[in-house]
């Protein structure tokens, strides 16, 4: 919302300049976003009158003008406005003159031969908020020779002011604004402009329009006004100015007028030619009704728009000719020939607005303020207003006029608490304090009886309702600088340990103690490149409304995000990388929800660590698993195991599940595919790993008992073997603990060798045990005699045993 | 008296004391060892004829070789020792290693900002006795929205666009790639049951009261992600914020800031002062917009904040409507929330000029990040 200076202190007459006001109307609710400064004085600009135009002798789209300017003299000026005219006013800068924006003082230049002793400036040259280039700045008085800034908004500014919902109710307007201002200060309160007149007699015309209300839950009020020999000239300089600087578009006298109006008190009105409307026994004829299925409009801006049963319609004899609120209808808007106009002034629902407009996409400003709420007391006034406007700017009278009602909001009345209000707000602040403030913004108080009061919110204000508003209106007035600093004490105890954020902390320490660095990725992932990775997007949930293709979907696993983050380093030149990244993953739910689940997922490549001393190793996919390993043991999963499988994105001989001692799976790791770092153009050698946190939440063992620590020697005995190289190791050692029984304290693979002398096709395994018995030292023929049982046990199984 | 012999004692031990002090090895002086002092030492020799002697000078005389005995053993100690402690120092000398080289390394990852500055607000509520808890990104429209005093065709629902998820129940049929519909607005909203991705953690309230109600206090922060429509060099479509919402009897706008000054201070350094401007929010009322002194400029004013004061949280007594909903009743407790943005947090605790770098995850500008966790920016 743009507010123009000058304007806002016809209203009301602050003691602070604009700067300051900016400064204050923020830490009262209303949010400036920058103020747009006009020239504080036009200093040596003149009057001038034009006393002849005449052609230049060199160029087509320049004009000679000889001016008046008071000197005894004329002087002569070359410009090229299409609005020059003999005997208007404009403003003269005569060479050596500062104009605003201009670094050097003005010139005496020849313009094709012809000299030219300064110019006729228009609006823009002269820096004014609104002022525009399509003409010169024609003056509405002045005598030649006389300082120009004396008939020039000098000292003018605008406030570009950002306002929330609530201050959108009742701020969009000069009056609005000028209305806090007032409030800030102290100051009498405004209200709208209106001129008195004789309504009975308006309404008792035989002119009076007829006014047809079928939809009175959506048309609160509907004022239609008719005026007489009325015409649509421009409007004066000043108001096209006004109205340019809300970024509005001057039209005609008889469309400002509405828009002047409407930007003045927030009420928006809308002229008909009263003469393409229908009419009835000397009357013309108005309407609100619902659309009709089916039904269409063509809207002033020529767009054939289909209509809703709930679009609410301006009619005339049923014939629509408006879309209520939103926008008129093409046909019987104002023209050239008008010359007589019905104003119509009216309250419509809000929510109904708001609805045609976004199913229309039509943001107008009419249904800008609508939407939020109109004040329901404005209509009359604001239809006066705009009519003596009109007949001020183009002649002509107002003739008649009618008004019907429907269902407006009521007034509304809020129980009168003052300690409630001090308690919410926490401020020490009296009860005759706080009443004074919500006087100052238009609030009254009326007994209630038994010396209880009832607060009754003023029209204007739709945005409040109760208490709690009322709290914020008295508080903001007071100043939230007021409200003292309290930090209480917790007597609620302890609060409840968040187990999950506990458990994300320690597998988040657990990776970048690993050498891992995390990431914070993107969910939001296209089909196709689920598609890529091996997911299918037909389960992962998706947007009806995504920004892109490239967006639609929720990512089911936290690969994709680490691969993207993998494609940054890359693109950044780097070969190795170490990512992890603790966030949530998304899967369609049987029954069309959504399941969400929290994960831990990493993404390595090369080495972790290496230096000089130590070359490291390329990460493969035991590093993933040793990886996965101390996040199972950081977090207190037991009995986890490791079967071959996994997703579609990994090396399907490298990659294994990850299944609880209940057999579910809880997550995979493995080594990407070589195929699939091809397509996404990413070197091989990719390692990666997902744990699903929530299952680990529910597995995680409490600490165990601690065993008792060993009070006799244990004995060492090592055991190397081949087996084909299929074999599971995993296997050998479950053979090896089973044939050892409760003796065997330690079992340690410390080595796994490949070589000729053991054959193709095979792998020599290396084991150290340790027997132990909890209760006496073993003697030499016992641990001899359980590891010939272990020996034994291996050979049987067809284990070749390596002395 | 015969002096002789006591000389002739004397001299011995003169000899073996110049000798030993001249002992360039453990081995030499082992070697002197047994020559002074061995059985067949010269001291043994000397004290084997020692019966041989007077017995007036024999008194004497024995006096002076146990003298001289001792004497000796105490030099070969010292002389030992000293020979260990050049020995020592040589290897010392020895094993020298330039201690420039860089170390072994212990792999050590780096934390992302936004979590860092996401745990700085966890740690501090927590201090402050509130419980961390956090809520689905995949919410209903009716806690997202409605039940947040946002009905349908509320203005503030032209405050943040939704992402809706399209509607479910096909979870087995692939589709085409492309139907997706994009660049529609959020038509679909206002369905109570409609899923969306949650525009705010302001769901959380509801979710937290409603499993609490009627125990007081409440006190609550969830951190979490959420999602909006809109997608410029300021914003992103994802992004994380932090909800904080106390409720008790008799809380007010004190308590509000009050505590918000807490975890500014917290945040930004015990100098920093907090204001509160009048704002909007459907679920809170009166509503405020939070500012913090400038972290940079002190509130002097800068090139980052323009005035002073930074925007950074918006807050607010929370509405009649949502104490009802959550299942309190606005006559017996009253409450605040507030909802802090975490990469605005972490853009300022890091002086992160750039949004997008957050998001990038390009580790030459997230290993900086391996330490200063327990440091604090102010």
């Amino acid at each position: 919302m743009r507010i123009d200076w000058l304007w806002l202190r016809e209203f009301v007459e602050p003691p602070a300049g604009v700067e300051e006001l900016a400064r204050l109307l923020p830490l009262q609710g209303l949010e400036v976003a920058g103020v747009e400064r006009g020239p504080e004085s036009l200093d040596g600009l003149r009057v001038a009158r034009l006393a002849a135009v005449e052609p230049h002798p060199q160029a087509d789209q320049l004009r000679l003008c000889r001016l008046d300017v008071g000197l005894g003299r004329e002087v002569q000026v070359v410009s090229g406005a299409p609005n020059l005219r003999a005997g208007m006013l404009g403003v003269w800068a005569p060479p050596g003159a500062r104009l605003p924006g201009r670094p050097e003082p003005l010139a005496a230049t020849r313009f094709r031969g012809v000299l030219s002793e300064g110019m006729l400036c228009a609006g823009d040259e002269l820096g004014l908020p609104g002022g525009d280039h399509a003409g010169v700045l024609e003056l509405p008085a002045g005598t030649p020779g006389e300082p120009a800034e004396r008939y020039l908004p000098v000292g003018d500014a605008v406030l570009e002011l950002e306002l929330t919902p609530n201050y959108a109710v009742h701020c969009q307007s000069v009056l609005g604004v000028a209305r806090e201002v007032a409030a800030r200060f102290g100051l009498p309160l405004p209200g709208p402009k209106a001129p008195a007149v004789d309504w009975e007699a308006l309404a008792g015309s035989p002119l009076a329009p007829g006014i047809r209300l079928e939809a009175p839950d959506g048309c609160g009020r509907y004022v239609a006004l008719l005026l007489e020999d009325v015409r649509p000239v421009p409007s004066p300089p000043e108001v096209q100015r006004r109205l340019r600087a809300a970024g509005l578009r001057p039209i005609n006298a008889l469309v400002d007028a509405t828009n002047y109006v409407m930007l003045e008190s927030g009420q928006p009105l809308h002229a008909f030619d009263a003469d393409r409307l229908a009419w009835r026994d000397g009357r013309p004829l108005v309407g609100v009704r619902r659309a009709r299925r089916g039904e269409r409009l063509v809207t002033l801006d020529g767009v054939e728009r289909e209509l809703s049963q709930e679009d609410l319609l301006i009619v005339s004899e049923d014939r629509p000719v408006g879309l209520a609120g939103v926008m008129g209808g093409a046909g019987s808007e104002v023209e050239e020939g008008t010359r007589r106009v019905l104003l119509e002034s009216a309250w419509f629902e809000p929510r109904s607005i708001r609805r045609t407009a976004r199913r229309q996409g039509l943001p107008s400003e009419a249904a800008a303020r609508f939407e939020k709420g109109v004040d329901p007391a404005l209509q009359r006034p604001a239809a006066l207003r705009a009519a003596e406007l009109m007949v001020a700017w183009t002649g002509g009278r107002l003739a008649a006029a009618a008004e019907a009602t429907g269902r407006l909001p009521g007034e509304r009345r809020v129980a009168w608490r003052p300690e409630r209000i001090r308690s919410l707000l926490g401020m020490e602040i009296g009860e005759g304090e706080l009443r004074a403030l919500l006087e100052r913004l238009g609030f009254r108080f009326e007994e209630a009886g038994g010396g209880r009061f009832l607060v009754r919110v003023p029209s204007w204000r739709g945005d409040v309702e109760g208490e709690a508003d009322l709290a914020e209106e008295a508080g903001r007035l007071a100043g939230y600088e007021r409200i003292p600093s309290r930090l209480a004490a917790s007597p609620g105890g302890l609060p409840e340990p968040d187990r999950p954020g506990l458990l994300r902390r320690l597998v988040r320490e657990t990776l970048a103690g690993a050498g891992l660095s995390e990431s914070v990725g993107y969910p939001l992932q296209g089909e196709e490149r689920l598609r890529l990775l091996g997911f299918d997007p037909a389960r992962c949930p998706r947007l009806a409304n995504p920004i892109s293709r490239e967006q639609a979907c929720l990512e089911p696993s936290l690969l994709p995000s680490l691969l993207a983050s993998a494609e940054e380093n890359r693109r950044q030149g780097r070969e190795e990388w170490a990512l992890f990244e603790v966030g949530r993953c998304f899967a369609l739910a049987d029954g069309g929800g959504v399941e969400e689940r929290s994960a831990a997922g990493f993404l390595v490549r090369g080495r972790l660590a290496w230096s000089w001393a130590d070359r490291g190793r390329p990460a493969d996919f035991f590093t993933a698993k040793g990886l996965m390993e101390a996040l199972l043991q950081r977090t207190a999963v037991r009995g986890a195991r490791f079967e071959r499988g996994g997703p579609a994105a990994l090396h399907p001989g490298r990659a294994a599940r990850v299944l609880a001692a209940d057999g579910e799976p809880i997550g995979w790791l493995g080594e990407l595919h070589p195929a699939l770092a091809r397509r996404l153009d990413l070197p091989e050698g990719m390692v990666a790993g997902e744990l699903d946190l929530d299952a680990v939440l529910r597995l995680a063992e409490p600490p165990r008992e601690p065993a008792p620590l060993a009070r006799y020697p244990g004995v060492e005995r090592d055991l190397s073997l081949v087996v084909p190289e299929e074999e599971p190791a995993e296997r050998v050692a479950a053979a090896i603990r089973e044939a050892a029984g409760p003796w065997l304290d330690r079992l340690f693979l410390f080595d796994v060798y490949h070589g000729e002398e053991i054959g193709a096709g095979r792998k020599s395994l290396a084991f150290s045990l340790t027997y132990r018995a909890p209760d006496r030292t073993l003697s030499d023929e016992e641990v001899a005699r359980v590891h010939e049982t272990v020996r034994a046990r291996l050979k049987r199984e067809g284990a070749q045993l390596r002395s | 008296m015969d002096g002789r012999k006591e000389q002739e004692a004397e001299e011995l031990a003169g000899e073996a004391l110049e000798r030993i002090g001249q002992a360039a090895s453990p081995e030499e002086l082992e070697a002197l060892r047994v020559a002074f002092l061995g059985r067949k030492g010269r001291l043994a020799q000397a004290f084997r004829r020692l019966p041989e002697l007077p017995a007036e000078e024999r008194r004497g005389y024995g006096q002076r070789l146990n003298e001289a005995k001792e004497r000796i053993e105490e030099a070969l100690a010292a002389r030992a020792e000293a020979l260990a402690a050049g020995e020592l120092e040589a290897r010392l000398a020895r094993e020298q290693v330039d201690v420039t080289l860089p170390g072994a390394p212990v792999p050590l990852g780096a934390f992302h900002p936004l979590r860092l500055a996401e745990e700085r607000v966890e740690s501090i509520m927590a201090s402050l006795g509130y419980e961390i808890w956090e809520g689905p990104e995949v919410e209903s429209d009716e806690l997202n929205f409605t039940a947040l005093n946002i009905p349908p065709d509320h203005p503030a629902r032209d405050m943040q666009d939704t992402f809706y998820l399209a509607p479910g129940g096909d979870g087995g049929t692939p589709r085409e790639a492309g139907d997706a519909g994009e660049g529609g607005t959020s038509s679909r909203g206002g369905a109570p049951g409609a899923l969306l991705l949650r525009t705010h953690t302001s769901p959380g309230q509801i979710r937290y009261m409603r499993a609490h109600a009627p125990r007081l206090p409440v006190r609550m922060i969830s951190p979490g992600r959420v999602y909006r429509r809109d997608d410029d060099a300021r914003h992103s479509p994802v992004f994380h914020q932090v909800e904080g919402l106390c409720v008790d009897r008799g809380v007010s706008m004190a308590d509000l800031k009050g505590t918000l000054e807490a975890l500014a201070r917290g945040l930004f350094g015990a100098g920093t002062r907090i204001r509160l401007r009048p704002s909007y929010f459907p679920f809170t009322e009166p509503s405020v917009e939070v500012d913090v002194s400038c972290t940079i400029c002190g509130g002097e004013g800068c090139a980052v904040c323009g005035t002073g004061w930074l925007e950074i949280l918006g807050a607010g007594m929370v509405h009649p409507v949502v104490l009802r909903n959550g299942g309190y009743d606005p006559e017996e407790a009253s409450g605040f929330a507030f909802g802090l943005g975490i990469e605005r947090v972490a853009m300022l605790l890091y002086r992160v000029d750039n949004i997008r770098l957050l998001y990038r995850n390009d580790l030459r500008w997230l290993e900086p990040f391996r330490g200063g966790r327990a440091v604090r920016a102010d």
